[in-house]
């Protein structure tokens, strides 16, 4: 998956806002390394907690369950969004719609979305061109139906 | 090709889907010519294969999943195990 990788931080120090001075002649040194802390600025002392955190601590940021309505079908209509169940495998992103064991696999989670609204399509107009189906198929029909329209 | 996707495809020959192309291989079960099961894989080597999303869509669990990879699940096996969990119906006994 194509993720940043975040700085190992040790330690941390919030500087007050205002200005710091630096002698003539070393202000490249500054640079990249440590400002002190800083004096007589014009705003009032920050309130803004900082929290560093270790990576794997971070919260997640992306959600475990979305609801899914861009089919991208102009012969579809969705009647009711669909809730997908969001987790990650080996890197990659999955979702996946539990009621009918549909899924979408990708390397983000916009492009699981996008793999399950094809998937989603691909089934739909299958079991929509089949008159006779098992019984588990046929539920799924049934429970798409109910999702998806023709319009 | 990804190992888990051959894999797939060995399921795919050994229960004789119908298969059809498209972005993906979709593939269908079929008994007495009624589609009972169907699943996908991804075309490509960069495409991700979750095999145990894919092991949900054929209704079987880890254990039977892997003898459908390796020898020891048959499709004779797979139709049983359909028709325990009710997805084929059961032959009628001969009057």
């Amino acid at each position: 998956m194509a993720t940043a990788e975040a700085p190992l931080v040790h330690s941390a120090q919030q500087l007050e806002s205002g200005t710091a001075y630096i002698p003539a002649g070393q202000g490249t040194q500054y640079f990249g390394g440590l400002l002190g802390p800083q004096h007589g600025g014009p705003f009032p002392l920050s309130n803004v907690p900082v929290m560093i955190l270790p990576s794997d601590q971070l919260p997640n940021p992306r959600p475990s369950l979305v609801l899914f309505a861009g089919l991208r079908d102009p012969k579809l209509r969705m009647k009711q969004a669909i809730p997908l169940d969001v987790t990650v495998e080996e890197g990659h992103v999955i979702v996946n719609w539990a009621a009918i064991d549909e899924f979408g696999s990708g390397d983000a989670l916009s492009t699981a979305i996008n793999d399950f609204a094809y998937a989603l399509r691909a089934l739909y107009w299958y079991l929509a061109g089949v008159e006779e189906l098992g019984p588990d198929l046929a539920n799924i029909k049934l429970t798409l139906s109910q999702y998806i329209e023709a319009r | 090709m990804d190992a888990k996707a051959r894999e797939i495809d060995i399921i795919f020959r050994k229960l004789h889907m119908d298969t059809r192309n498209t972005n993906e291989v979709h593939g269908v079960f079929k008994y007495d010519g009624i589609p009972v099961v169907r699943t996908r894989r991804s075309f490509g080597n960069a495409k991700y294969v979750p095999a145990d999303k894919i092991r949900c869509q054929l209704k079987v669990n880890e254990q039977q999943f892997a003898g459908l990879i390796s020898c020891s699940v048959s499709e004779e096996d797979y139709i049983k195990i359909l028709m325990e969990k009710g997805i084929i119906s059961k032959p009628k006994p001969d009057a």
